[in-house]
């Protein structure tokens, strides 16, 4: 079930939140479990038993290692048996078939690829049901006596399948009480709808000029350069517009998730690029991967070995494929080179061709995430630099299309839309006004782009 | 209940805009359990999903939640409504194209052309020619180009668009000689001002189908009824196609609908599926969506139009939807028309051809169709 969906919207959330609200305090975080469930089990009605057997265990790890905190070898045992059997799983899930598929290739062996499907939000969960067994190992975290609250936490479907990724301890005392007040209900619906407007009217319709670039027969210099900043601005909005509307729902059932971007377009280096994207994601990475491996805190050599794993394992998580692991190691190799010496050369640089390095190297980087084909990549990344014709109809129509759309993503990717609408709602009552609208009016044509969404003539054939 | 109490702390914009939100969506819940539920979508010609039996087996298979999503999003309440709103949002922010049409010069809405799989093309044309082989039957191949290739003008500017020439090139050098490729990219150029198009539709028009059908009479070699012993009588000023609908656009002006009649008095029945009436034309699809439907009734497995008026030979159409327009001129001079659709025809053509004596086939598709499609390649 996307949130994005009439489905969503209309029916399962209303149902959902006025149960919600109906039901005394002591059953909300067991409505949050059966509806996470029923969410979850809405698109993936077997791999649900999955994602039960994943909190179960993890549920269970976590008690003993509370346990027998003052006894580490033990707690140790019940830590990796969590880790173990986690990362197991996620391997068996997502990556048999590659991993069977590049033995195959190596070996030029035919194998018998079975072909398994990817239990939706899987490397998401995954991450956070490990974290308590983890985090009580940390001694950050304390004993959950209470298996409804814990699979409340991992199951909570404003955040189950695509994040902001909740850690333990960024939620633990949260699961104890989660008063939700009129103040926090509406902050919850008006980040929901920007995160609706984000996803339905930016992402879904610039996403349309991405798929015609991709179909197009042969590319120019322009239209690779329109297709990829589409695809570039349909990635952010996709992603931070689905974080906007889990974070402002979980206002809505009380909860305070962490943010997960923070206008990355406008960050001055890669480095920065990684601390203002996907930010639940980096944490993660940190505290359980690079920090564990001795962090920075390491000799030069052992360092990079430390970045070179977390760059090719952040790339993996992404997806069973090759070009990920690519991306990885694009953005690991740009990462060391930042930590020893680029990052101060470019703080040298003018302010504006520090941007325009991280944009173009960020861009680059789309190239390589968005196709598993490599000659699609490469072909596009040609034409962008130079090695294609300069022009083409598709390019100039696509631009002359969809320019306003360019403009409204491009800055609705910088601070000064959102500011300049708190602005003018605190100014006057005109102000309130106009903003009152302009909510209303997104919601407006939401709904239309979303009942459009599902619009499909069936023109030729009548059955 | 607890919201109550800290509402002071509240802005009045952000109670109103929460409301507004609450209120639209208990609105559309309220509102779609209380309607009627429709069944077939006249826009979208399609029938709609309609409320799912339960199936545990569908269940387990994802498949009943699909169904179930394909219901709600069927019957929300004004569905079209909303599918306006949003075409117009797209012209707001400039698009010159939505849902797969263009929109051009003169209200004109057209079909986008996009870069189709040659292997189709190719498995059709192979199609054609065996069925050439084995019959050893004069095969005539009338391929229709589409309005956005004859019309290239009239498109939105830079607006990318596939050159069916291409395709046309592909007919000539791999169609086998046996076949007759019947060209008529030049004559569906506009020329003094007469549409060949409509504008709401992917069709041709009856001005446009004279073209072709006077290109096939030269290709065969018989002569085509004159312009000027044509009435072109005006049916119906209210004909929204489907293009209109592929596009959502509401306030799009409908096109006007004429059929053929000759000053000669003709003797013409049509049968289908076991109805036999006079002349080609189905005058009560007049009251519905797609009224195109009246050229020959729509689109069934096979028509047989007879003329008592003429000694002529019997011919085969194999074809699209682009042919009925075409069939009031053809009847003029064939003593028996059988005309089949591929995509519902369940006989084996080759043994159709020979137990109804055919003299001569002619294959009309529109290019589109050919290259997009394969409805030739098992013959």
């Amino acid at each position: 079930m996307v949130f994005s969906s009439v489905l969503f919207i209309f029916f399962y959330l209303p149902i959902v939140l006025a149960v919600y609200y109906l039901v005394p305090v002591k059953f909300k975080n067991l409505v949050l479990f059966i509806t996470g469930l029923i969410f979850y089990a809405w698109g993936e009605p077997k791999y649900v038993f999955l994602m039960l057997f994943s909190i179960l265990v993890d549920f269970i790890c976590g008690y003993f290692v509370n346990k027998y905190l003052d006894r580490k070898n033990i707690a140790r045992r019940f830590v990796a048996a969590s880790v173990c059997i986690n990362l197991t799983i996620l391997c068996i899930f997502k990556y048999t078939g590659f991993a069977l598929n590049t033995f195959s290739t190596l070996t030029g062996l035919a194998i018998d690829i079975p072909v398994i499907a990817l239990p939706i939000g899987i490397s998401f969960y995954t991450f956070q049901t490990m974290s308590y067994a983890i985090e009580s190992y940390q001694g950050t975290v304390t004993r959950q006596r209470n298996f409804i609250n814990y699979g409340a936490y991992v199951t909570m479907f404003p955040q189950l399948i695509a994040g902001p990724i909740v850690r333990y301890c960024e939620i633990e005392r949260q699961l104890a009480s989660h008063p939700v007040n009129a103040a926090m209900f509406t902050q919850g619906v008006e980040r929901f709808l920007v995160g609706l407007f984000k996803k339905v009217l930016i992402a879904n319709n610039i996403a349309l000029l991405w798929d015609s670039v991709q179909a197009a027969p042969a590319v120019s210099t322009l239209s690779a350069w329109v297709g990829i900043l589409a695809y570039t601005f349909q990635i952010y909005f996709d992603f931070s517009g689905y974080s906007d509307m889990a974070i402002g729902m979980g206002k809505m059932f009380g909860f305070t998730y962490p943010e997960n971007f923070n206008y990355p377009y406008l960050a001055k280096s890669i480095t920065e690029f990684w601390r203002r994207w996907h930010m639940t994601l980096g944490q993660c990475i940190r505290e359980y991967l690079y920090f564990p491996l001795g962090g920075n805190r390491v000799g030069k050599l052992k360092l990079i070995r430390n970045l070179a794993i977390v760059w090719l394992i952040t790339g993996l998580w992404h997806g069973a494929n090759w070009n990920f692991v690519l991306w990885g190691a694009f953005y690991g190799v740009l990462i060391i080179c930042e930590k020893f010496f680029l990052l101060k050369l470019i703080e040298k640089l003018p302010v504006i061709l520090q941007h325009a390095y991280t944009l173009l190297c960020v861009i680059v980087g789309w190239v390589l995430f968005t196709s598993t084909s490599a000659s699609f990549s490469w072909t596009l990344l040609k034409a962008m630099f130079g090695f294609a014709p300069k022009l083409d109809a598709l390019g100039i129509y696509g631009l002359k299309t969809y320019l306003p759309l360019f403009i409204i993503a491009g800055v609705c990717s910088t601070p000064l839309v959102w500011k300049t609408l708190e602005r003018i709602r605190t100014k006057s009552v005109l102000g309130k006004t106009v903003w009152a609208m302009l909510f209303a009016a997104a919601l407006f044509a939401a709904i239309a782009a979303m009942v459009d969404a599902t619009y499909n003539p069936f023109l030729y054939f009548k059955f | 209940m607890s919201m109550k109490k800290s509402s002071h702390a509240v802005p009045a914009e952000s109670l109103i805009i929460s409301a507004v939100f609450v209120l639209a969506v208990v609105t559309g819940l309220v509102l779609f359990v209380l309607q009627p539920k429709e069944t077939f979508s006249q826009e979208e010609n399609r029938v709609l999903q309609s409320f799912p039996a339960f199936d545990a087996e569908d269940l387990f298979a994802g498949k009943y939640t699909k169904k179930f999503e394909t219901y709600l999003a069927d019957q929300f309440p004004a569905r079209n409504f909303f599918v306006g709103v949003n075409c117009d949002v797209q012209l707001l922010l400039q698009k010159k194209d939505v849902g797969g049409v263009y929109f051009g010069k003169d209200n004109y809405l057209f079909e986008t052309l996009k870069q189709p799989d040659p292997d189709i093309l190719k498995s059709n044309i192979d199609g054609i020619n065996s069925l050439a082989d084995r019959t050893n039957l004069p095969v005539y191949l009338l391929p229709v180009p589409s309005s956005a290739q004859e019309m290239k003008e009239s498109l939105p500017a830079y607006a990318p668009s596939y050159d069916q020439n291409l395709s046309v090139e592909t007919m000539k050098k791999n169609l086998s000689p046996k076949v007759t490729l019947v060209n008529v990219m030049d004559d569906l150029k506009p020329s003094d001002g007469e549409a060949l198009y409509f504008k709401t539709d992917h069709h041709w028009n009856v001005f446009g189908a004279y073209k072709g059908y006077s290109a096939l009479m030269d290709a065969m070699g018989l002569n085509p009824v004159p312009k000027s012993e044509i009435e072109f009588k005006k049916v119906s000023s209210e004909f929204f196609g489907t293009l209109y609908s592929k596009a959502g656009y509401k306030r799009q002006k409908p096109d006007d609908i004429y059929i053929q009649q000759f000053k000669v008095p003709q003797q013409i029945t049509s049968s289908s599926a076991g109805q036999t009436a006079d002349g080609v034309f189905d005058m009560s699809k007049l009251t519905q969506k797609d009224q195109y439907t009246i050229y020959a009734g729509g689109n069934t497995d096979e028509n047989i139009i007879r003329n008592a008026g003429v000694q002529g030979e019997r011919v085969l159409i194999i074809k699209d939807s682009y042919a009925h327009i075409a069939l009031p001129y053809l009847a003029n001079h064939f003593s028996e028309i059988r005309m089949i659709d591929l995509r519902y025809f369940r006989k084996n053509p080759a043994d159709y051809i020979r137990e109804n004596r055919i003299d001569r086939i002619i294959i009309l598709y529109s290019i589109k169709q050919l290259d997009e499609v394969v409805t030739l390649g098992d013959m």
